[in-house]
């Protein structure tokens, strides 16, 4: 354990000397929430209905924002280009030789880079979620709130195993880093971060809806905004464990077959 | 002895040409993830009037037509500068910026257009096809002259998006490390991709002021389809030429700025 | 006229310290502590036409951003520098068509693409006519031997295959005056010597300048009569390369072979041992006193054979460095914050 700790805190110091680019992509952060809000009250004055896909105004407002909560523990930048890198650049070898697991290596290091977002966004999200006060749904009660944290952590692991899953196709593709733009373009509509899945037409949601992206973030977002029974929330966070481990076991048998292969061709 | 630009142009985009079929792999993957993209977009598009007929008094083939014209822009944004403004700050890092300054010819034209992503051009078709169709839909009644002042504000809109990153792009002087550039190009497109009435309210207000008047990307795209659907001012137009002529001279002033601080990294 | 001529120049940077740790990384959050670095601190020299000159001296003592302010990419705190007439950091296209950069570490092709590529983007860049071009082409592909390589994507390439490339680079606009900065850095001996060979040839038979730093003291050896030796941003030898034994060699070698097998029994009384293989002995003794040392040892002992040697400059040269080094180990590090 203690050598895991040692990389969460160099890496920690080592995130927090870069200050400039971090306070601006978390202010930045928020526009394109502010935008889509702001085309939101456009439709629901135009629409003659006062519920969108199940949701009044105020409820969709909340969804952007805490889809955005979501996001943070969900989200992985950087995380499979690095991992595809390592493996094509030759870097992985350095890791296998020290006695210290590769994933776990990287899931401490993402430990970290989550825990420094987490703090330095403290401030802005407050902010926002404090203007923002009417809209949301208020304070969950102690039931929901231990929901709420759980699903997040499952958010967090489904994102971790996704992302690392793709970094390690590196071991078979050359082209994991044009690959991962066009993933992340569909995972954007699949996880609900464009719009709520509810808008779908009824077949293409119950086929979005299954897959493990709406489990990463749509799911969450909605326990979050509390429109989800308690019985749902517990059916969700199950079906996330689900595919946490489904995902998880994947990687893992893709790390070991594509460790065999590396040492098969020496990289 | 004048260095023949058009010449080193050519050589440039042969260049670019000859590289991008070396990994036709990477090519294809690029193409697919932006057609994906404006995919995903007219589903959102086709989502929001299933809900309303009009979004702060833009029809659905008044706003398809915004959608194409805003395609036309980033398309072409991105086929020519994107790539030649994220390319400055590595230059920076790793001092390769040296042998541009070293070379006999204008170091800004050297920087602006080096490279060209092909992949990125798979959208102006798109764009074009999308805003025929929208035309058609809507029963638009364009004009010879409407539709030249259209490209040549497209034109306009590109050079002050280019002029924009550019500046923002040479901040890696300064900054060494930054990485944002593709966020904020991402975020100035979530902004100008609407229709600009919808920016209303405090937020939407101050978002709306910025746009414009400090940061003028709102206008981009809203500017060229108002002119060929909707309606326009004269005033307002001479303005936004006037404004992307201002920002071009900028960028000069900016990059001779940055150029004295410039470090040049060893290695 | 001198073809470079540099008077009282200085280039001082302002570098943010970055302290150790987590508790101070955060601090530096919201406060950041500087320092000024002097990395050129007062240098004037001048370079005739056709010279060829080599710049010594250790990592961080400011010969890459001498040669940088040479080259206009970074301006100088004060000071006057002309190279054929021209203000570098001025830029002037007519300036930048007639010199040539070359940095050993960085690499200006096209990474993708056949050298060729390259070759052909810069002929028009430097606007070379299309028969001059193919001439010089041709020359220097056949000088360094790399006609068949030059369809071969730059990434295929071997480093030394890579280095020469790059050189043929430099050289296809013909330029008057030549920096290179660590030309042969981590290329093989072969292709060092190749290089080495090619860049004399070179400069014999069209009288460029070239100013050169290099790590390694054959290049320099072979390809420079004279020398700046450059330390802490200060100009301490310009001259001859031999002359810098005279100069800074604090010491010489004594070889002694003695007869009957009659040593002195404590050696180290006369100088630092180096050596100590019966009946021979070699001593390293202060320059000062070896006149008194060697008519000390021939009084005393039977003395077969006596040869007074002077250390080779590599050694002089790393010594001379290691003892500022030493000094100021804290500039240094200081040094390579501002290139990270």
């Amino acid at each position: 354990m203690g050598k895991y700790f040692v990389v969460f805190r160099v890496s920690l110091a080592e995130r927090m000397v870069y200050r400039a680019d971090f306070f601006m992509s978390t202010f930045l952060r928020f526009i394109p929430i502010i935008t889509t809000i702001l085309l939101w009250r456009a439709i629901y004055d135009g629409a003659d209905q006062t519920e969108i896909g199940g949701l009044h105004y105020e409820q969709m407002v909340s969804y952007y924002l805490l889809i955005m909560i979501v996001r943070a523990f969900g989200s992985m930048p950087k995380l499979a280009t690095s991992i595809a890198l390592a493996i094509r650049e030759g870097e992985l070898r350095k890791y296998i030789l020290q006695p210290i697991d590769y994933l776990t290596y990287m899931l401490t290091l993402r430990c970290a880079h989550k825990l420094v977002y987490f703090v330095m966004s403290a401030i802005p999200y407050t902010l926002i979620f404090w203007i923002c006060a009417d809209y949301l749904p208020g304070w969950p009660g102690p039931m929901m709130f231990c929901l709420s944290v759980l699903t997040l952590t499952m958010t967090f692991c489904i994102g971790f195993a996704i992302n690392s899953l793709i970094g390690l196709l590196g071991f078979w593709f050359l082209e994991v880093a044009t690959f991962i733009h066009a993933f992340m373009t569909l995972q954007y509509f699949l996880s609900g971060h464009m719009f709520p899945l509810s808008l779908l037409p009824k077949s293409v949601e119950q086929v979005v809806t299954w897959l493990p992206f709406a489990y990463e973030t749509y799911y969450p977002t909605l326990i979050l905004l509390q429109k989800v029974s308690v019985d749902e929330a517990l059916r969700i966070i199950a079906v996330q464990f689900v595919w946490g481990v489904v995902v998880g076991g994947i990687c893992l048998v893709a790390w070991k077959r594509g460790l065999h292969r590396y040492a098969a061709f020496g990289g | 002895m004048r260095p023949r630009y058009s010449r080193i142009l050519l050589r440039f985009w042969k260049n670019c040409l000859l590289r991008e079929m070396t990994f036709r792999g990477h090519f294809i993957l690029r193409v697919f993830g932006e057609v994906g993209w404006v995919f995903l977009l007219l589903v959102f598009i086709e989502v929001i009037f299933s809900k309303t007929s009009h979004v702060r008094g833009w029809s659905e083939p008044q706003y398809l037509f915004l959608m194409g014209t805003h395609m036309l822009v980033t398309s072409l944004f991105e086929t020519l500068f994107f790539e030649n403004c994220w390319r400055i700050s590595d230059l920076v890092r790793k001092g390769d910026l040296d042998f541009v300054l070293v070379k006999p010819a204008n170091t800004q034209f050297l920087l602006t257009f080096e490279r060209i992503d092909f992949a990125s051009l798979a959208n102006l078709p798109v764009g074009i096809a999308l805003c025929t169709y929208a035309a058609i839909q809507g029963g638009f009644t364009i004009t010879f002259g409407h539709s030249v002042l259209f490209v040549l504000l497209i034109g306009t809109g590109v050079c002050m998006l280019y002029a924009m990153l550019f500046m923002f792009a040479l901040t890696s002087v300064w900054l060494i490390r930054q990485t944002g550039l593709d966020a904020l190009w991402f975020y100035a497109m979530s902004l100008s991709r609407y229709p600009a009435e919808i920016y209303r309210g405090f937020a939407g207000g101050t978002l709306w002021f910025v746009c414009v008047f400090v940061v003028p990307v709102l206008m981009v795209a809203n500017l060229p389809a108002n002119v060929m659907v909707r309606t326009f001012t004269t005033p307002f137009i001479i303005n936004f030429i006037v404004a992307a002529a201002v920002l071009l001279i900028l960028s000069n002033i900016a990059l001779r700025w940055a150029l004295r601080s410039y470090r040049s990294a060893s290695s | 006229m001198a073809e470079i001529h540099v008077r009282d120049l200085h280039k001082n940077y302002r570098v943010h310290v970055k302290p150790a740790g987590l508790g101070a990384s955060v601090k530096s959050l919201f406060h950041r502590t500087y320092k000024e670095v002097q990395a050129v601190d007062g240098i004037s020299f001048e370079i005739e036409p056709g010279e060829m000159v080599g710049f010594l001296g250790p990592n961080g003592a400011g010969k890459t951003t001498t040669l940088k302010m040479l080259s206009g990419l970074i301006y100088p705190s004060s000071g006057s520098v002309s190279v054929m007439g021209f203000v570098p950091w001025q830029r002037k296209n007519e300036y930048r068509r007639q010199f040539a950069l070359l940095m050993g570490q960085k690499n200006q092709l096209w990474w993708d693409l056949p050298a060729n590529e390259s070759f052909r983007l810069h002929k028009e860049i430097y606007h070379i006519e299309d028969d001059l071009f193919k001439r010089v082409h041709g020359e220097l592909t056949e000088l360094l031997e790399v006609e068949n390589l030059l369809d071969q994507p730059v990434r295929e390439l071997s480093l030394g295959e890579r280095m020469k490339m790059e050189l043929i680079a430099a050289l296809l606009h013909s330029p008057r005056v030549l920096f290179l900065d660590e030309p042969t850095i981590g290329l093989d001996v072969v292709a060092q010597t190749n290089i080495r060979h090619c860049l004399q040839q070179y400069n014999q038979e069209r009288q460029v300048t070239i100013l050169l730093t290099s790590h390694y003291m054959r290049d320099i050896e072979a390809l420079c009569d004279r020398v700046l030796v450059i330390d802490h941003g200060r100009l301490v030898h310009d001259g001859l390369l031999r002359d810098i034994t005279e100069r800074f060699a604090t010491h010489k070698l004594l070889q002694l072979r003695f007869q009957n097998g009659r040593m002195p029994e404590r050696p180290e009384e006369f100088g630092e041992v180096t050596d100590l293989t019966p009946p021979r002995l070699t001593l390293r003794v202060p320059r000062e006193q070896v006149p008194q040392c060697v008519s000390h040892l021939l009084d005393c002992y039977d003395v077969d054979d006596i040869a007074i040697e002077d250390p080779s400059i590599e050694n002089v040269i790393s010594a001379l460095f290691r003892q500022t080094a030493e000094q100021a180990s804290d500039d240094v590090v200081v040094a390579e914050t501002m290139n990270g």
